[in-house]
């Protein structure tokens, strides 16, 4: 993947760029607003890291800019703590997704993972599938090895974004805000809680785990031994 | 400063302009006054003049020249004070009777020098003057005139009464002048030395308001209201920063001891990476108690109520117990919820920032209340109110802690020795606030009733 991080402090720029390396993608960073807008325009990225504070152009102005010349680019905005109303400022403008710093390089990897391969799901394409269970989006019906699997709303819609996102990493945070809307962080298990009730009804009695835990990081659903 | 030049003080100026006001009041009331009198005087000294004028020439045209001459000698001889004057000449220019001399002959009314008429007598008063007027007689002229010595009276009483008011007009201006000046002047100096006191650092004095609602009262009650309001802030900043170095003084001393002892694990690898991840997940909860600190300082100053809309506060309370419901489970408890609203359930606000309200509370009773706990979720209609509610049947919290655990980042003596960062419930207030709710914390029996009271969306 080619990657665009427009982020004036050297460290976490650093920070980034090293880590995406790591997992091989191609990283190039700059530190000014302005720079970065040209740079967007000019190259094709396959996704956008751009802090919220920049010298020469704030992030806002430079992602309005961008969709305003019609370009679509995913893009990631990073901000400083406690902006009550950064991420929604930042959704406004066209952003796609939003991160706090500080924050852990899993949650970024899995963002970015989440939103570049974000798969364009023909419209015709009402049945997830992963390994032998399947989702009828429109009967709202699960079924595995052909049982037909009860699910509350609430489960519903997260196996749904899990099946959605399908070999990809979704960390807590992430399921969080896509299903429960929560946008901040529950003292108590609310994830593992309902990630283990829904494995109690489509993983334990098949014997055959879909649904895994990633260490330090969340949860992917494939059908992978 | 206040200045203390007499000249700039408001009282005085409204003083001298209300006392020059007063005086060309009394001045024009007074010129009307004369102006009026003058000219009924005038008008009716006239009228005297001609009725006598009009006797006299019936005596002349009834009874002849020669009676005329001993009425009008007769006249003249009874004028008292000489407030009258007559004068008959014969058609040769011989005096026949009369009181002046040598007046010359003219038409229509004449206005007569007493200072210029030869007098016969040389009594009265020698500012008088005559309205006079000629009339022609069968064999001569006849001059009457009337005195305008009540004119001069008029005018000389009005100009004393004039004299006098001015006076006493600018004695009283001049007067309450001082008085309101003094009394405004004591209020505002007042205020000075009280705000000056506060400039000082003494943010807690207030300036007195007096029984008599004056607009330097209203000022007052609006200082003192600034001035709470401020000194509630710093008492919170103050609070909030040395709560903050209380409370993240232990974290951040646990993180360098574990990064410490991490750097002397020499070759144990395992050792070693457990102890950095314990100490990012201590750092974590750093960030974390941060994070809802700036959060509550944005909400108390009202951030995000721009983004408020209609939204039904029975679906909001239903979905979190939804949410929570297998997670109190998974803690051997029982999560109740009571939500059964026909009516209308409408408020205005934040659907994001009151799932994390409620969120907030059920987690509170979950993590303060032993295994097996009931907690119940519920929403009522009190009148244009609707109260949502959370109960538990845990410890509760002591009648006199109800209003600390507010405050942020404070703990009850009892978990001073569990985890939590004691900013829950101050973000709860934040957000209740923000909304315009009141929390209120009441006894279960046993446990914790917490009610949100919300204002019903209007309209």
């Amino acid at each position: 993947m080619r990657i665009l991080v427009v982020e004036d402090d050297t460290e976490t720029s650093a920070y980034i760029s090293h880590g995406f390396g790591e997992e091989g993608h191609v990283v190039e960073t700059l530190a000014d607003g302005r720079d970065g807008l040209t740079q967007a325009m000019g190259e094709t990225y396959d996704i956008l890291v751009v802090d919220r504070m920049l010298p020469g152009l704030d992030g806002l102005s430079l992602v309005r800019a961008l969709r305003a010349v019609g370009n679509k680019v995913p893009v990631i905005f990073l901000t400083s703590l406690g902006g009550v109303d950064d991420r929604v400022d930042g959704l406004n403008v066209g952003g796609d997704d939003y991160l706090v710093k500080p924050f852990a390089f899993s949650e970024l990897l899995a963002r970015v993972n989440a939103l570049a391969r974000r798969p364009h799901l023909k419209d015709a394409e009402t049945v997830l599938r992963v390994g032998d269970l399947e989702m009828d989006l429109i009967a709202r019906t699960v079924t595995r090895a052909g049982d037909n699997i009860e699910l509350q709303p609430r489960e519903f819609r997260l196996l749904e974004v899990l099946m959605r996102n399908k070999g990809r990493v979704l960390t807590r945070t992430m399921l969080l805000e896509r299903v429960w809307s929560f946008h901040f962080e529950p003292r108590t298990s609310v994830v593992e809680t309902h990630i283990s009730r829904l494995r109690t009804k489509i993983d334990r009695p098949y014997g055959h785990e879909l649904i895994h835990t990633v260490r330090g990081s969340g949860y992917t659903m494939h059908d992978q031994p | 400063m206040i200045s203390h030049d007499i000249l700039k003080r408001t009282p005085v100026r409204i003083a001298a302009a209300f006392a020059s006001l007063f005086a060309v009041t009394v001045v024009a009331l007074v010129s009307v006054l004369y102006i009026t009198l003058v000219s009924e005087l005038d008008s009716s000294i006239r009228q005297h003049v001609e009725e006598i004028t009009d006797t006299l020439t019936a005596i002349d045209r009834q009874q002849g020249f020669k009676d005329l001459t001993a009425v009008v000698a007769e006249e003249a001889d009874s004028v008292r004070d000489f407030d009258s004057i007559f004068l008959l000449r014969a058609d040769d220019g011989s005096l026949q009777a009369g009181n002046v001399q040598n007046v010359q002959l003219f038409t229509g009314w004449g206005e007569l020098d007493r200072a210029w008429l030869p007098m016969v007598a040389s009594k009265g008063n020698p500012d008088d003057r005559f309205f006079a007027k000629w009339t022609r007689v069968s064999k001569g002229h006849l001059l009457v005139g009337g005195s305008d010595r009540e004119i001069r009276e008029v005018r000389r009483i009005l100009l004393h009464g004039l004299g006098w008011g001015l006076a006493a007009t600018l004695l009283l201006a001049i007067g309450s002048a001082v008085y309101l000046a003094r009394r405004a002047q004591q209020k505002i100096d007042v205020f000075a030395t009280t705000l000056s006191k506060v400039s000082r650092g003494q943010i807690s004095e207030r300036v007195p308001v007096t029984a008599s609602h004056d607009d330097l009262d209203h000022v007052a009650t609006q200082i003192n209201a600034t001035l709470a309001h401020l000194q509630k802030l710093i008492e919170n900043v103050n609070q909030a920063s040395s709560d903050i170095a209380h409370d993240l003084k232990k974290p951040i001393g646990r993180l360098r001891r574990r990064l410490e002892s991490a750097l002397s694990s020499d070759d144990d690898t395992a050792a070693f990476r457990g102890q950095v991840e314990e100490a990012l997940a201590d750092l974590d909860s750093i960030v974390e108690t941060f994070e809802a600190l700036l959060r509550i300082t944005q909400l108390e100053a009202g951030a995000r109520r721009s983004r408020f809309c209609n939204l039904s506060l029975s679906d909001v309370l239903a979905d979190i117990a939804d949410i929570y419901e297998p997670v109190v489970e998974e803690a051997d408890g029982r999560l109740l919820t009571s939500v059964n609203m026909g009516e209308r359930t409408e408020i205005t606000g934040d659907r994001e920032l009151l799932t994390q309200l409620f969120a907030n509370l059920i987690e509170n009773a979950l993590r303060h209340s032993p295994v097996a706990t009931r907690i119940d979720v519920g929403l009522e209609a009190r009148g244009d109110r609707l109260v949502a509610i959370v109960a538990d049947n845990g410890p509760g919290i002591p009648e006199h802690e109800r209003d600390n655990v507010f405050r942020r980042l404070y703990r009850l003596e009892r978990e001073r020795s569990t985890p939590g960062s004691g900013l829950g419930l101050s973000l709860v207030a934040a957000i209740a606030e923000l909304h315009g709710a009141t929390v209120e914390l009441a006894d279960n029996a046993p446990g914790l009733r917490v009610e949100v009271h919300f204002p019903r969306a209007s309209g």
